[in-house]
């Protein structure tokens, strides 16, 4: 009688904590997963957006300019680049190298050429747009300039993507100063 | 007297502890015996204690391989926990700014130590007769018009004495003149509700060891959430009780059951 | 025999014990604190507060839970419980005044509290309320040695004041129950998120009440038995009903601040504190309330008496884990009690139930009929005596 007794007291008892322990887990996991609901939900502000991590690389196209061009030219001469292309870029850089004191080294022939090739783009989209090639596959890239330069009024011609393309290229690629 | 304050300025503090002679001078401290490597380099000794009320704190910062100097010191906060703690009024705010300890009425119960976020109270342990030490903010030098005597001696002028509102603003001024030179954050102009001493430095304050992350609100406060209840909350229950108990002996009687306790 | 025996065994242990304590708290006034006891800059308090007055006031509750419950809520027929519970609750009160006079460090100017004026520090009020307090059990005290004596000048004045001093002392219990609780809150980087919370006072008055009961029913279970008294189960599965509403409202509080503070991270980290959190919530709490929930163990004493210590225990570590082991200052000294700050205490409660041990023996505070079975020769002139 005592015995059976003891033994259903062990039953419930051991039955009840297990019981009890579930229900202050559950709570605790409750509280958990709202948690993590809201950090969740908080996120989006502090979750970097691609342009973010696009900015994080800038193309720097005015840098550039600046450092080598804008002590002579003003930014209205760039405008009047429409129309030209690599060769034509290079003809006028390598004239401009001509002028004594231009003082332009022959390792920034490229990328003052791919900067000036890109600017023609940067006075509709803007940097922080055309800023977001760094993230995309080689084969979006080429499908994103074909695109814009397939736009009415883009003054580029379909066969100079490649041209493009390789401008952007050099500006992305480029090593840190 | 307008409430004072000091500013700590440590990006000028060259680490000559002359702040702590003076500190010793002025207040008649004992001397330590202490080791030449007690702590972090050169500091020394490791913590404040009876014998010294300030310190100056030496660490190393690895990126730039120079010292970086803090200092302890009470900061002499503007609603003190230690003062709402003390239950004898040894701990008192008074309007000259500073926190100031009435020896004798220390009973020893160290809940000031407890209740210091910045763990500045010290208590010597050692001795039969101990009491609390802690920095005076040199009260009784103050009220003649003389400056802390740490704040007098300082030779690089990295502490600084004066009314609080023009030691706040000097602060932020300095900050604002040289944004490069100064986190930009005035250590003491929040923290625990405010306090009179304005720290500065050059690296984030963790890295001096500094306590960060302390709220906004004074910590009395939290206390003070429920202690502003108690003689409403005792006189409710007197009555409440006084009530249950007259009511249940009046039926006690009527139903004639003995007192039995 | 074999009881008498025991009790002999426990007695010389409690004496040794004592005698190691008292050599302690000699070493403290003649060298200081540091000579006995790791309490440091950092962590000022540790275990004599954390043990000494935490935990004494709380189980020293036991005299105002039963005069609230018999007094005040007129539940009388636990009327035999309350002179065991105002006489342990005397004793722990003033085992608690010992202890803090070892813990100050300057006890000499303990008086100044009374002359002081500091309505915003909880240690001003604890100190208040508690001393009132103590006084309200002497009072209580006194009353009931006066009736028994038959000192009628006494008797007749504190019967008089006698109700009115049980109302007093019961509100000021409840005041400095919960300051307990409040002179923690002003700590909030100090104590581990686990523990600290803003509802601290109500969750130290809730367990008070679980103490105060739990300390009655330990005492009843071994004091019937040593004394071969009738043991009232009845009485004791009364206590274990409430013992169950007031372990449900404790645990409330206490899971819902975890919640409420997010603590539940912290809680199920894998550490030693979330150890020690889950040995107080499950071993502690969850496990008595299991017990007490089953209508078989409340009719057995020994399942009582062992709920009843699971409980004991889980409020004694709830208290330990807030002041003492919780306890996490950034600072570069650490803090492990002493055995100078463990002798100094268990030597005060080895003295108390040595003291409370001769006073169930020869004041009238146990009531109950003496067994019906033949009591073993020789001590049956004591249990008699003490039973009448």
């Amino acid at each position: 009688m005592a015995k059976s007794s003891n033994a259903r007291m062990g039953t419930f008892a051991v039955f009840g904590v297990a019981v009890l322990v579930n229900l202050v887990l559950s709570i605790f996991l409750l509280d958990q997963v709202r948690r993590t609901r809201q950090e969740v939900s908080d996120l989006s502000r502090e979750l970097a957006s691609k342009q973010d991590v696009a900015m994080l690389r800038p193309l720097r196209v005015n840098e550039i300019l600046e450092r080598r061009c804008t002590r002579c030219h003003t930014d209205q001469r760039f405008a009047k680049l429409t129309g030209m292309g690599r060769p034509e870029i290079l003809e006028t850089i390598q004239r401009m190298r001509e002028h004594p004191g231009s003082n332009i080294p022959s390792s920034e022939v490229r990328e003052i050429q791919a900067a000036l090739l890109v600017f023609r783009c940067i006075a509709c989209h803007g940097e922080g747009v055309l800023s977001q090639i760094v993230l995309m596959p080689p084969e979006d890239r080429v499908r994103f300039l074909r695109d814009k330069v397939r736009m009415p009024d883009s003054g580029f011609r379909t066969d100079q993507v490649g041209e493009l393309l390789r401008a952007f290229e050099t500006l992305v690629d480029r090593p840190k100063n | 007297m307008a409430e004072k304050a000091m500013i700590q300025d440590n990006t000028r503090c060259i680490g000559c502890r002359a702040c702590m002679i003076a500190c010793k001078e002025w207040n008649d401290l004992g001397a330590d015996v202490t080791d030449f490597f007690a702590s972090d380099g050169y500091q020394n000794p490791r913590d404040l204690n009876e014998n010294n009320y300030t310190l100056i704190t030496y660490r190393e910062e690895p990126a730039e391989a120079q010292w970086v100097f803090g200092r302890l010191l009470c900061m002499h906060c503007a609603s003190p926990a230690c003062a709402s703690a003390c239950p004898t009024g040894a701990l008192q705010k008074l309007a000259n700014g500073a926190v100031e300890l009435t020896e004798w009425r220390c009973i020893g119960c160290r809940y000031c130590m407890q209740a210091c976020p910045f763990v500045i109270p010290k208590f010597d342990y050692g001795s039969v007769f101990p009491k609390i030490h802690k920095c005076t903010f040199c009260s009784d030098r103050l009220e003649v018009g003389f400056a802390p005597a740490c704040a007098k001696v300082c030779p690089t002028h990295a502490i600084e004495f004066g009314d609080r509102d023009e030691m706040l603003s000097k602060a932020k001024r300095r900050i604002a003149d040289a944004p490069g030179r100064y986190v930009p954050h005035v250590y003491g102009e929040t923290e625990v509700g405010g306090t009179n001493v304005f720290h500065l430095s050059s690296v984030p304050f963790e890295k001096l060891g500094y306590e960060t992350g302390l709220p906004h609100e004074p910590l009395p406060d939290l206390t003070h959430k429920s202690m502003r209840f108690v003689p409403r909350i005792f006189f409710s229950l007197l009555g409440a009780f006084g009530l249950m108990a007259w009511i249940v002996r009046r039926r006690n009687e009527r139903m004639g059951i003995a007192e039995d306790h | 025999m074999e009881a008498r025996r025991s009790i002999f065994r426990w007695k010389s242990t409690l004496v040794a014990i004592a005698i190691i304590g008292g050599t302690f708290t000699l070493a403290r006034f003649a060298f200081g604190i540091g000579a006995i006891a790791n309490v440091n800059n950092a962590y000022p308090w540790g275990w004599w507060v954390g043990f000494g007055v935490l935990s004494f006031i709380a189980f020293g509750g036991c005299g105002f839970t039963l005069a609230l419950l018999v007094e005040i809520f007129g539940q009388h027929r636990y009327a035999p419980m309350v002179r065991p519970a105002i006489t342990m609750g005397l004793l722990l009160y003033l085992g608690y005044v010992v202890i803090l006079m070892i813990e100050l460090g300057r006890p000499w100017m303990g008086w100044i509290i009374f002359f002081s004026w500091q309505p915003t520090s909880a240690l001003f009020e604890v100190a208040w309320c508690a001393t009132l307090y103590t006084t309200v059990l002497i009072i209580e005290f006194g009353s009931v040695a006066a009736n028994h004596y038959r000192w009628r000048r006494s008797a007749r004045i504190l019967g008089m004041v006698y109700l009115p001093a049980v109302v007093v002392g019961v509100s000021l219990s409840h005041l400095h129950q919960s300051s307990l609780g409040t002179l923690l809150t002003i700590v909030p980087l100090k104590v581990d998120s686990r523990w600290w919370s803003e509802v601290l006072p109500a969750t130290f008055l809730t367990s008070s009440y679980m103490a105060g009961l739990s300390l009655v029913t330990i005492e009843h279970v071994l004091a019937t038995h040593y004394l071969r008294l009738k043991p009232r189960v009845d009485l004791l599965g009364g206590l274990a009903r409430f013992q169950i509403g007031l372990i449900v409202i404790f645990l409330t509080l206490r899971i819902g601040s975890l919640v409420y503070e997010g603590a539940t991270d912290a809680a199920l980290r894998f550490d030693w504190l979330s150890f020690l959190l889950w040995t107080e919530i499950i071993v502690g709490f969850l496990v008595p309330l299991a017990l007490f929930s089953i209508p078989d163990v409340r009719q057995n004493k020994w399942a009582l008496f062992a709920s009843s210590c699971l409980l004991a225990g889980g409020i004694l570590l709830t208290r330990l884990n807030t002041a003492v082991f919780g306890m996490r200052v950034k600072h570069w000294e650490s803090y492990q009690p002493a055995i100078g700050e463990y002798a100094t205490t268990f030597g005060v409660l080895a003295t108390l139930v040595l003291i409370y041990g001769f006073a169930v023996r020869r004041l009238p505070i146990h009531r109950e009929e003496p067994l019906d079975e033949d009591p073993a020769p020789g001590i049956a002139p004591h249990a008699a005596k003490a039973a009448v």
